[in-house]
């Protein structure tokens, strides 16, 4: 159930990196995102468009000397954009909890299984050595890990892929964390494997917490995910809830994402492509991020469109959509 | 049938390891006719890189013979299957890697023609200014070096490299695995229209599913080291016969809210090849398992509807999309 209770509010966002040969670029855009409590919001784009970025700022594990940051990032309505590195110590793992791709750079590699979960929970929640190894316990086992009594001795470089993703995702939500963060949880997983994690963090991400699933491929966010934000370029270029971004995208960048991913519902040989290149960070920004790419651009695309609302609940950044906006009064004609 | 280009037959494959032998290719036969884009669909470790090695006689088999161009080529040596190798390319996932940053593009292109003394210096480069246009890069692309392109860029100058001595065949290993999605499309797109003129063969291996039924005629599933099912692409996803495959085709994430029905989680972790189940390899983790299945193993058959399977109970399980593929979607 989608409660009303905004867990997470990004206002604004923008973070300006330094290149390489001198110079800056942005690799967010004021990036403007809520979540809700017991709701998943999809993050979906190409490489280096900011996704990553996003996740490590909403973590607070940003550093890049250098960087700007500007904007406000709420978590239960308090501040934490520049909050000191131990105040973020507190909160990451009690009321934020993340989920990379590669779980061997979230667990310690010379630490069992047991301890990592145990000393996690002794940090956060201040219960003594026996009660925090049966609430570890009950986190492999709620992650579906079989026999977990033996796995609490395990390194993590002794269980398969999958099994490591488990006993990340307990980590994340063992001390009861109001936002989730996962960045391409199954991006390195086989299909099997994926689809496991993917029905495990239906399952339980939304809980009792919101979350994010950023992920690279728009299929495994329509299986996850209630609604979802298309980035493009650092700039969020679309957003609503999934089945209607799907079923009709108004921004060109969106569909032309469904048209190049092939499907087993579709007549084979039809593959559609996006032109061009995906940007690189030193590429010229103004106006429509997409533009060089996409085939609508006209004149009109020099100046950078607003996210607008283009049907309840669904804003699109562009000039020229696909469909026509619904009218607000349309419904009662 | 046209005569296969390539045929192998019963390629067996370990390897040594501190926990044992690794049985990497169980007993592999396979054909690829001219012209055909056969693909290798399978999770990792289940021997797809092992299978293509092995077809390009770059690593030890146990057993097994191969042909091409109607030669046993399986027991060659190096210098003897030189002359094979100008017929028989192969691309690999990573196009950082397979391309030397220090050369220029025209001399990466040229140097298959080098090292076959093809053509002389005029001649040669003419040859790359072909292969350029051919994969649609520019023709100032020559005098740049690979860090100066981007993924899918560098995935087209490994395409041109594996064309420049103009092969019947490519073994391509995880082509477009590390391409964003709109680019995959760019290559996969390239790859149809290069086989169209020259009527080139593809074997192609690759892990999704939905790419795989895109782009081949044929698929071959595998499962640690056999493969479980053979046939034709719209067979394979509208009839699977392998309990894996129908796993398979319910395990790939997609944005077609009628494949989100009914869908088939396998339990476990895919067994590791040191330790193979007894029986049917799959059984372990099969939904329709019943006590034959660990005692026997099921070998590759002519399937009910024209293809291969290696089960006992072929066809049980129904596709997610036994539906034919509905023309245009019209929104
Ligand atoms: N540590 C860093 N230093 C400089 N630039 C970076 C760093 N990390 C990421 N970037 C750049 O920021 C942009 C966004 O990257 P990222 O958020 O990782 O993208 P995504 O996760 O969507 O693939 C890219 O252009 C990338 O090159
Ligand atoms: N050179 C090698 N030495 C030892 N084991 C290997 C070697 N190459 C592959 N293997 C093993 O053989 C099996 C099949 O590997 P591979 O062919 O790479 O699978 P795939 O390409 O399907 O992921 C795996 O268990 C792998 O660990
Ligand atoms: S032979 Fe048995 S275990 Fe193997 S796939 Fe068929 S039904 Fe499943
Ligand atoms: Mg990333
Ligand atoms: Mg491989």
């Amino acid at each position: 159930m989608t409660g009303t209770e905004t867990v997470l509010a990004i206002e604004d966002l923008t973070v300006d990196l330094p290149l390489s040969g001198g110079g800056r670029f942005r690799a967010l855009d004021r990036v403007n995102l809520q979540v809700r409590r017991g709701e998943i919001l999809g993050l979906v784009g190409e490489s280096g468009s900011g996704k990553s970025m996003l996740s490590l700022a909403v973590l607070g594990l940003t550093g890049i000397a250098g960087e700007r940051i500007t904007g406000r990032i709420a978590l239960l309505g308090e501040d934490v954009l520049g909050l000191s590195p131990s105040a973020w110590r507190r909160l990451r793992g009690s009321a934020v909890g993340m989920v990379f791709q590669d779980p061997m750079t979230g667990l310690n590699p010379v630490r069992s299984i047991g301890s990592l979960l145990v000393e996690s929970v002794r940090r956060h929640q201040r219960l003594d050595r026996a009660t925090s190894k049966t609430v570890a316990l009950d986190a492999l086992r709620s992650v579906g890990i079989p026999s977990p009594e033996a796995r609490m001795k395990a390194y993590p470089h002794q269980l398969s892929g999958g099994l490591r993703q488990r006993v990340m995702i307990a980590l994340a939500l063992i001390n009861r964390p109001s936002v989730i963060i996962a960045d391409e949880p199954t991006t390195a997983l086989d299909a099997t494997i994926q689809a496991q994690i993917l029905d495990l963090l239906r399952a339980r991400l939304a809980d009792r917490a919101g979350g994010i699933l950023i992920t690279h491929d728009l299929g495994v966010a329509a299986e996850v995910c209630q609604r979802l934000a298309v980035i493009y370029q650092g700039t969020i270029v679309e957003q609503g809830q999934t089945a209607e971004v799907l079923a009709w995208p108004y921004h060109p960048y969106t569909q032309g994402l469904l048209d190049a991913a092939p499907r087993f519902d579709r007549p084979r040989g039809r593959l559609v492509p996006i032109p061009g290149q995906p940007p690189q960070p030193g590429d010229r920004r103004e106006g429509c991020p997409f533009r060089s790419r996409c085939a609508h651009a006209d004149e009109a695309c020099a100046a950078l469109p607003v996210l607008a609302e283009v049907a309840p609940d669904h804003l699109a950044r562009c000039w020229h959509p696909l469909r026509a906006a619904t009218s607000p009064f349309e419904d009662a004609v | 049938m046209t005569e296969p280009l390539l045929e192998a037959t019963d390629l067996r494959v370990t390897f040594g390891s501190a926990a044992g032998r690794v049985h990497a290719l169980d007993g592999v036969s396979l054909a690829v006719s001219p012209g055909e884009t056969v693909s290798l669909v399978g999770e990792s470790g289940s021997g797809k890189s092992t299978l293509a090695m092995a077809l390009m006689c770059a690593v030890r088999r146990d057993s097994g013979a191969i042909r091409f161009e109607d030669a046993e080529i399986g027991r060659l040596s190096p210098k003897a299957l030189k002359p094979i190798r100008r017929r028989l390319q192969m691309i690999f996932q990573d196009p950082y890697a397979s391309l030397d940053p220090r050369l220029t593009v025209e001399a990466i292109l040229a140097e298959p023609l080098v090292a076959h003394a093809i053509g002389d210096r005029a001649e040669r480069r003419t040859r790359v200014a072909e292969l350029l246009e051919q994969v649609g890069l520019p023709p100032d692309a020559a005098q740049r070096f690979p860090s100066q392109f981007s993924g899918g860029q560098r995935q087209r100058i490994a395409i041109a490299r594996a064309l420049a001595l103009r092969p019947r065949m490519i073994i391509a290993d995880e082509p477009v695995s590390a391409l964003d999605v709109s680019i995959q499309a760019q290559v996969v797109n390239l790859l149809r229209d290069i086989q169209a003129k020259t009527g080139i063969a593809y074997l192609v291996i690759a892990h999704d599913l939905a790419l795989v039924y895109e782009i081949s005629d044929r698929i071959l599933v595998m499962y640690l080291g056999r493969i479980v099912e053979e046939g034709r692409a719209e067979a394979v996803v509208r009839q699977p016969q392998h309990p894996y495959t129908v796993a398979l085709l319910s395990a790939t994430p997609t944005t077609d809210p009628q494949g989100r029905r009914q869908r088939i989680v396998l339990r476990g972790d895919p067994p590791s090849p040191i330790n193979r189940p007894g029986g049917c390899p799959f059984h372990p983790r099969c939904p329709i398992a019943r006590d034959r299945c660990a005692e026997d193993v099921p070998s590759l058959q002519p399937s009910p509807i024209g293809g291969r399977v290696a089960c006992f109970y072929p066809g049980e399980l129904p596709s997610p999309y036994a539906k034919e593929a509905s023309a245009t979607i019209i929104r």
